[in-house]
């Protein structure tokens, strides 16, 4: 028999190896080097940490008394697993794309991040999971007490079971709390579990083919015997049967630590497609020797043996004790598998859902800024583990150790199946409220409690023995295991049938009767809607890559921005050619230029999903910044058309004004030709009549009323050839004689033909001696008709006793500046426009006999010439400035 | 004509695999979770365990067997979506 300090030895070195397995594993993901850790093998193996000591040990023992039963705890979590698409998935989705941490976490969060839910659910998993790990405890001590039951140094179950959960502890708090990870992955552990899975696999399948061909002989003896000597299930449908399988699939998904690696460990969701076989494959394999082994142990052992412990008897009694220490090796690795991840698991819920908000709570009387939340957490972790190995161990120590390990860990099943209503019901209906939630959860786990947790203790814990046979408070209907006086004989099936009926119920009940929150709504439709917003492809973290930012940049920016914006980056990083690096500062400038084209909010999750380890892909993105740059293309040809469609609006309306001021015009211009023609013709008419019918009148009467019709026909010609002379200028079909000259000439020209009203007036008239020789090119005959126009009016219109006009020119490369000043009374700055209007007379100024068309005609002239006429206000008398290019592009106006 | 036809075919294809993704849990409700399980004690007169045995192990090799196929039509389809 091996001794137990071997024993003892065996145990160390294993938990050395795996504790080599686990630092190498975390090592190698420090290094990035994950693609081993996070396998789909390496993923299914640390799913199969369901298998613990129940099924390694439990399950013989199970088969041995109640023959097929056993196989509905693999069954359920096989349904599931094949059906992984229309749940499993759906679950690991939410996982990634929420960041849940615990089953607590996706229910807290399902309810608009509800703390008193996280709660709720973790001290509900934490007092189910305590006799799940009394079970591991229970089933190591029964295993070293197999070896060492006849040694003299053996140590009592209670210690053996003490010291099994401080080991368990430490392992767990070195390698489940040496950092923080964002997603509450831990790969060291991972590893390490799944190097336990293929331990406890190789040991039970040894064992059963030990049994198979070295116990019995051969696989048809041993089918004789199982025959001969197992229960027989008259029927196997029966509500027990059923009961057990969906609460063994639910498990799958309630259980925290089995919620930690289906789930939070998962790191791609391609993984569930290998488990969805490989896990029911993985079960089978466990379940194959369990009925081989358990008839052998009832064939060769003695009446009474323990059956749990029939994997490790059945060697022994032959003498098999290699292969009962592999056998008892298989067991260690089942019980210390589930106690780690277990213990991760709820140390996390009930660090991140009590111990956190209870310290955010009591930092408001500290300083915030010197406390470290990581520390908080990690030290929060840490005794948490050790409580709940503390609870666990209490659990054991109440029940004596004496319980069947199947019937512990049922217990449990039904604990965390309370979770199930809220859970299904946050995944699959939108109108499921928090209310609904917490009152479900409430009921379902008092009666729970109350018709099975407590009575486990049989009578030893809080409920006597009294209340367990007569009812609370001698109420018969309240007895725990026949509630309302429904009496069902099995107590599993009594608890489950009270306790998720009246979750259930109550859960869909106060759901209907409450509203949820706007944060509820929102959070219902992220988990309801989960393959709405995500793809479903890789999952894996994606690096943004500079080629793939140049692509989506293009699409939001434009080819021509983003080669530019890209070119001035690389620059600064100092590359002469290709795209620059996916620097944080690059990441960062293109996240803000985006934003100027989608928003920030867009622009900040476009960059945070193809920088991020979210599920978008980069293409999908793409295809988002496609359909984004077809809208804003949309967008800008439409507000292109509208700006035209508004500028031609504006054309219109400025045609519009233009020609209803023409028609004004030619309305006043009419207007004022009537009137300046009926002036002479009223004369013409009048002194014709007198001359017609005055038949006596004398020769000098008959010589000046002549000479007035003759002034009057002259003023009419006059007046007829200006009009006509300003209807060709202005419709620029006048012919210019475009001739080389001086501007003497020109000047000379027209002094000399206002000379005679010079003298009578008494002018005189400077001309600039630097004027004489200026060579340009122009019509000689247009230009000195403005001259003597100007000169005219200034000898017309100044009240001066010796009137002065002064020609003054400044030559410039390619024009000339001549100006025409008087020193008479001015123009005043009101009328300075007026004076180039047709007909227009000033006010001030006295009758002079001209109609009012000579400053309209030199203002054509100059604008046919190319060049312009103002008026200036000056200090003292009037001044016309003549912008005249020497050598013209004459312009038809 | 050809190219909607074949993609709408390819659509109805990958639209039954998924549905073959729901009638592999049905079917082993159907084996396991149903009356049908006791058909196969009382089709014998003997009652022999054995069958039962086969018949789960059968069946359970069986699901595994079609969920190994489905995993892989699945994860084919998402990989060319």
């Amino acid at each position: 028999m091996l001794s137990f300090n071997l024993l003892v030895s065996i145990c160390i070195i294993y938990v050395l190896f795996l504790f080599g397995v686990a630092a190498f594993a975390e090592r190698q993901a420090e290094k990035n080097k994950l693609s081993f850790l996070t396998s789909p093998i390496v993923y299914t193996l640390s799913i199969s940490v369901y298998c613990t000591a129940w099924t390694f040990y439990g399950a013989v023992g199970y088969a041995a008394q109640n023959g097929l039963e056993f196989l509905t705890i693999y069954l359920g979590p096989t349904l599931l697993f094949i059906g992984w698409w229309w749940l499993l998935r759906k679950l690991v989705r939410i996982g990634r794309k929420q960041r849940i941490t615990s089953i607590a976490d996706l229910i807290s969060s399902r309810y608009g991040k509800s703390n008193s839910l996280g709660v709720l659910v973790t001290l509900l998993a934490v007092i189910a999971s305590t006799p799940y790990i009394a079970l591991q405890l229970q089933s190591l001590t029964l295993s070293f007490a197999v070896f060492t039951s006849n040694s003299a140094n053996s140590a009592s179950p209670a210690i053996t079971a003490l010291f099994t959960a401080a080991g368990l502890a430490v392992f767990t708090i070195v390698f489940g709390t040496r950092n923080l990870d964002a997603n509450e992955q831990h790969h060291g552990v991972v590893t390490a579990i799944a190097v336990e899975a293929i331990v406890k696999l190789v040991a039970l399948l040894t064992v059963g083919i030990f049994v198979v061909w070295g116990v019995a002989d051969g696989p048809t003896d041993i089918m004789t015997r199982i025959s001969e000597k197992l229960p027989q299930n008259e029927t196997l449908f029966t509500p027990r049967w059923v009961t057990l399988i969906f609460l063994s699939a639910t498990a799958i998904i309630c259980l925290p630590r089995m919620f930690q690696v289906v789930v939070v460990e998962n790191s791609a969701e391609k993984h569930l497609a290998t488990a969805s076989w490989a896990f029911p494959l993985y079960m089978l394999l466990m379940c194959l020797f369990v009925l081989p082994i358990a008839v052998a142990g009832l064939d060769i052992l003695p009446e009474g043996s323990n059956p749990d412990l029939f994997v490790l008897t059945v060697p022994l009694a032959v003498g098999q004790e290699e292969l009962a220490a592999l056998a008892f090796l298989g067991g260690f690795s089942s019980a210390t598998s589930m106690v780690i991840v277990a213990a991760i698991a709820l140390s996390t819920m009930v660090s991140n859902h009590i111990v956190l908000p209870l310290w955010l709570y009591g930092a408001q009387s500290r300083n915030p800024e010197s406390d470290d939340v990581r520390s908080v957490l990690l030290r929060s972790r840490r005794i948490s583990i050790a409580g709940i190995l503390g609870l666990g161990y209490l659990y054991y120590i109440f029940t004596g150790g004496t319980t069947a390990l199947a019937s512990i860990g049922l217990i449990a099943f039904v604990g965390v199946a309370q979770i199930l209503p809220a859970l299904l019901g946050g995944l699959f209906w939108n109108n499921a409220t928090k209310s609904g939630a917490i009152v479900g959860l409430i009921l379902g786990f008092i009666l729970w409690i109350y018709t099975l947790f407590l009575p486990s203790f049989d009578g030893g814990f809080i409920l006597t023995k009294d209340v367990l046979d007569n009812g609370l408070f001698g109420f018969s209907a309240l007895r725990p295991q026949a509630l309302f006086g429904l009496n069902i004989d099995d107590p599993l099936i009594h608890a489950v049938f009270w306790s998720l009926s009246f979750n259930t119920l109550s859960f869909i009940t106060v759901s209907l009767l409450t509203t949820q929150k706007s944060l509820e709504q929102l959070q219902a439709v992220q988990f309801i809607n989960v393959f709405d917003h995500t793809s479903n492809r890789s999952t894996s973290r994606q690096i943004a890559t500079p080629e793939d930012l140049f692509i989506l940049s293009q699409r939001i920016l434009g080819r021509q921005e983003t080669t530019k914006l890209f070119n001035q980056i690389a620059e600064s990083q100092g590359k002469k050619s290709g795209l620059p690096d996916p620097t944080g500062a690059f990441i960062e400038t293109l996240e803000k230029e985006f934003s100027g084209s989608v928003g920030a909010a867009t622009a900040h999750a476009m960059i945070g999903q193809i920088t991020g380890s979210d599920s978008v892909s980069v293409e999908e993105l793409i295809a988002v910044a496609d359909e984004t740059a077809q809208i804003m293309e949309y967008s800008a040809r439409l507000e292109r058309q509208s700006k035209e469609l508004s500028k031609t609006a504006n054309e219109l309306r400025k045609a519009n004004d233009k020609l209803t001021k023409l028609s004004q015009q030619k309305d006043d211009f009419l207007s004022q030709v009537s009137h300046e023609l009926r002036t002479p013709m009223t004369s013409i008419r009048s002194f014709s009549e007198i001359l017609k019918n005055e038949e006596t009148i004398d020769s000098e009467k008959l010589k000046h009323f002549s000479s007035i019709i003759n002034e009057e026909s002259k003023r009419l010609t006059r007046l007829l050839d200006e009009i006509l002379d300003l209807s060709f200028l202005e419709s620029g079909r006048i012919k210019l004689n475009l001739v080389p000259t001086t501007l003497s000439d020109v000047l000379g020209k027209a002094i000399s033909a206002t000379q005679q009203l010079a003298e009578e007036k008494d002018a005189l008239i400077i001309s600039e001696p630097k004027a004489q020789n200026i060579q340009l090119i122009t019509d000689p005959d247009r230009l000195s008709q403005v001259f003597i126009n100007l000169i005219t009016n200034s000898i017309k219109y100044t009240n001066s006793k010796k009137p002065e006009i002064k020609i003054n020119c400044i030559d410039h490369e390619h024009y000339l500046d001549i100006s025409v000043l008087d020193n008479g009374p001015g123009i005043p700055e009101t009328e300075q426009e007026l004076i180039f209007e047709k007909f227009s007379r000033l006010n001030t100024k006295p009758a002079t006999g001209g109609v009012g068309l000579g400053l309209p005609i030199s203002l054509e002239i100059m604008q046919n010439l190319g060049g312009e006429l103002r008026c200036l206000p000056v200090l003292s008398g009037a001044e016309f400035r003549i912008n005249l290019p020497k050598y013209p592009i004459v312009t038809n106006n | 004509m050809s190219k909607p036809s074949s993609s709408i075919n390819k659509k109805r294809a990958k639209r039954k695999i998924k549905e073959l993704a729901f009638i592999l849990p049905a079917l082993g409700i159907f084996f396991f979770l149903t009356p049908f399980i006791n058909t196969i004690i009382t089709s014998d007169t003997s009652t022999d365990i054995r069958e039962l045995l086969y018949f789960i192990f059968g069946a359970w090799g069986l699901l595994i067997a079609g969920a190994y196929g489905l995993s892989r039509k699945l994860t084919n389809e998402e990989d060319k979506e």
